[in-house]
């Protein structure tokens, strides 16, 4: 494929460059750039298309290559990106994006996003996602990591380059209070996985989850949930997985599940009858529902096996 | 806060002791010098925890989890390939398994008929028929094994576990061996901590009653203990202080206050009696063979560990079958028993974490230090075999009811995949979110790893 760029395009790219570095407007991927690219490309390189094998709806998939073959971002470098470069030609060009007749960026939001690649094609998110997890946090919300770390929980990034949090709370165990609640609050919408296995008290008073924006893993086998909080659990977009194991819950509290995107959810010992589980299995083939063991599958192994010579010594 | 920690301990009055007995202060400091804190893996974990089942003598693949339909085929026969020296190097005839394969699950794994139960379970296995051993000698397969190294002396895997992530729970130690009774050859070392600091070492915890002794305070005066740990730590914090740095002596303060609050812990996660009674047959503790009732408590036991935060679990196998897994003769009889011992605890472990939702979290590996041999040892024994044998995994974020990489047609040697214990342990830490070429130890002038230099991830086998 060859890259092809009008001069009038480059005079204006180097104009606007000068123009944007005089007034020191750096422009940042979360704020200014993914808006952008959601607008005008990810509708065909996202997470239900990947046309050609790009992806433009991550800070991630700009900066590696993918499943494609190529990185679409070169830092520093506007002239050598290849988004860049298929956003410069001429809609008569088979390879151009977006293609004839779509919406595409304008003059001013083009130079925008080679301003951005100029600088370093930085993300605030993943800059910050870089810092000690002290560093990312304004003081409040410190405060409150602190707090849950010297009653005994664990509060911690997920991964090194990331600003969600890993937050394990099972060691407050029965000295879980509602100021403790108060401070997992404040953090709520930094963590990626919770795990209040175990505890009650101040759990069973939270109805409303929405705060926990990110959550992706929640455990809470052995803890009492307000009757509400189903609704507004199942409610949250990224979560996958859901313990409910040895928690109290009545079959009426699991048909606001029917809506779900869980992946994998335990409601094993937690009064849920085997009829319900079986209506939900059902209901969501693409929800891995585990339930109780059943004892019998033992018992008929060893039954099996007792008439079977190779299986055991006589 | 952003002083080192070097300068931190000797501008420290009061020494490092004082400071871990308060709690807090060590949480806020970076790099945490508590050495158990839970650490940031390096990326997102699949599996938080590991419960390793050590099947000690070597489990025979061909017998296993390894169908060889050809050595039906040719039993008796004098083997048609090249037979390498082996130990005993007393090798007869070809010998097929006397115990049937069955197929299981949707997958359709084939298990042997040693192992109904958890054939039941197969499409939760990822089965590996291409693992090799460093050595055919007990003792240093099985430093191999848990060390990546063929010499006694190097940490185990679960110290570096331990030391590369920290614990989740405050009140256990990282790193807990529940030992059966049948001490490995090569000893207890093969739990070792090694060159990493001793709080990384397995804690054994046996089968007994209490499972752990010394737990019980002996003081007659309520508070009167805490006082003597106070004083103690504020010398031994004085000494640390002025020596700046002693590793050995933080790890002694460290431990000193960990096994303070296992005093309370310990008896209570080691006391199965809370358990449904539904819960205890699943895993076999009313089983008629004694071994199995053992063995259920362990895998139990191990469960509740991890329940609780405890990082790295290792079962070791019980006394009693005879012999370890290490049939040089009478193979029916010997793998009968040992086989019986584990077969039901272990599948009732699988079901009861699956259950729980843990299954997805905890990474369960099944792996002796060696296979044995497809010809006769003798008779009716298979003598040890290096050169290709079978391992399982399951959970973890390990993808179920699959096979990978084979040995020949007699289960001999590895044609395809060869892999070694470098690759089984940097897979190992790769599930719990550690780069395994970044997980190192300053030691005899160089950075080590428990992957030495090699160590292959392996995509295939995560989900």
């Amino acid at each position: 494929m060859t890259p092809v760029r009008t001069g009038f395009v480059l005079i204006a790219l180097h104009g606007g460059l000068s123009a944007f570095a005089s007034e020191e407007i750096i422009y940042d991927y979360d704020e200014h750039i993914a808006p952008l690219l959601e607008r005008y490309c990810v509708d065909c390189h996202g997470p239900e298309k990947q046309k050609s094998r790009f992806r433009l709806d991550t800070f991630n998939y700009l900066m590696t290559p993918g499943s494609s073959d190529e990185v679409p971002i070169v830092a520093y470098a506007p002239m050598e990106s290849p988004l860049l470069e298929y956003l410069l030609m001429p809609k008569s060009d088979e390879y151009a994006m977006p293609p004839e007749g779509e919406p595409s960026p304008t003059a001013m939001e083009i130079l925008q996003i080679s301003q951005w690649i100029y600088h370093g094609a930085k993300s605030s998110e993943v800059e910050r996602g870089k810092l000690p997890l002290d560093d990312q946090l304004d003081d409040t919300v410190l405060e409150a990591v602190q707090s849950l770390r010297a009653r005994g929980g664990i509060v911690q990034k997920l991964e090194q380059q990331s600003t969600g949090l890993f937050v394990d709370l099972r060691g407050l165990g029965a000295d879980y209070s509602a100021a403790d609640q108060l401070n997992l609050e404040l953090i709520a919408p930094l963590v990626v996985e919770l795990n209040l296995s175990g505890l009650s008290g101040p759990i069973a008073d939270q109805s409303d989850w929405s705060q926990f924006s990110r959550l992706q893993i929640l455990g809470l086998n052995h803890s009492q949930l307000h009757p509400a909080a189903l609704s507004s659990i199942a409610s949250l977009p990224d979560l996958s997985r859901l313990g409910l194991f040895d928690t109290p819950l009545a079959d009426q509290d699991l048909s606001i599940l029917s809506q779900t995107n869980l992946h994998s959810l335990f409601v094993g010992s937690s009064g849920i009858s085997p009829e319900q589980v079986q209506h939900l299995i059902e209901l969501l083939p693409q929800t891995r529902i585990e339930s109780d063991w059943d004892l019998s599958d033992a018992e008929r192994i060893i039954e099996e096996a007792k008439s079977n010579s190779t299986t055991f010594r006589p | 806060m952003n002083f080192s920690r070097r300068e931190f301990l000797q501008k420290s009055a009061m020494g490092f002791g004082t400071l871990a007995l308060s709690g807090v202060m060590e949480q806020e400091l970076r790099g945490s010098p508590m050495p158990l804190y839970p650490k940031v893996p390096h990326f997102a974990p699949r599996a938080r925890h590991v419960i390793f089942l050590y099947m000690d003598g070597g489990v025979s693949q061909v017998d296993s989890f390894d169908p060889k339909p050809q050595l039906d085929k040719e039993n008796g026969e004098a083997p048609k390939f090249t037979v390498d020296a082996t130990v005993f190097n007393n090798n007869g005839n070809l010998l097929k398994s006397p115990w049937d394969f069955k197929r299981y699950g949707e997958s359709g794994l084939p298990v042997s008929d040693l192992f109904p139960h958890i054939g039941s379970c197969a499409d939760d296995l990822c089965v590996v028929r291409s693992m090799t051993a460093f050595s055919p000698n007990h003792p240093n397969a099985n430093y191999a094994l848990h060390s990546g190294h063929v010499l006694s002396g190097r940490p185990s895997m679960g110290a570096w576990v331990s030391y590369g992530l920290g614990t989740l729970s405050q009140d256990l130690p990282s790193y807990v061996v529940i030992h059966g009774g049948q001490v490995p050859s090569g000893g207890m070392q093969c739990f070792g901590n090694g060159f990493l600091p001793a709080n990384h070492g397995g804690s054994v915890f046996l089968t007994d009653d209490p499972a752990l002794n010394n737990t019980t305070p002996q003081e007659s005066i309520a508070g009167m203990q805490r006082r003597k740990l106070e004083f103690l730590h504020e010398m031994d914090g004085e000494l640390e202080a002025r020596l700046a740095h002693a590793e050995a002596i933080e790890s002694a303060i460290q431990n000193y206050e960990l096994a303070f609050r296992m005093q309370m812990e310990v008896p209570e996660v080691t006391d199965l009696s809370g358990e449904s009674e539904a819960t205890k047959q699943l895993y076999g503790i009313d089983a008629p063979y004694e071994n199995t009732r053992t063995y259920a408590a362990q895998c139990l036991m191990a469960r509740r560990l991890v329940e609780r935060g405890v990082r790295f679990v290792e079962l070791t196998i019980n006394p009693g079958n005879g012999d370890r897994w290490d049939q040089h003769s009478n193979l029916i009889d010997g793998h009968q028993k040992n086989a019986m011992a584990v077969d039901q605890p272990i599948a009732g472990l699988i079901k009861d974490l699956k259950s729980r939702g843990l299954l997805d979290s905890t990474l369960l590996v099944f792996s002796g230090e060696f296979g044995r041999t497809p010809f006769a040892q003798g008779t009716n024994g298979r003598d040890h075999n290096p050169q290709g044998f079978s391992m399982w995994m399951a959970g973890g974020g390990i993808k179920g009811g699959m096979t990978y990489g084979a040995t020949d047609e007699y289960g001999y040697r590895v044609i395809e995949n060869k892999l070694t214990v470098h690759d089984l342990h940097a897979n190992m830490l790769h599930l719990m979110g550690i780069d395994h070429t970044r997980l190192t130890y300053r030691y005899g002038g160089r950075d080590v790893r428990l992957t030495d230099v090699h160590g292959e991830i392996i995509p295939e086998w995560f989900v």
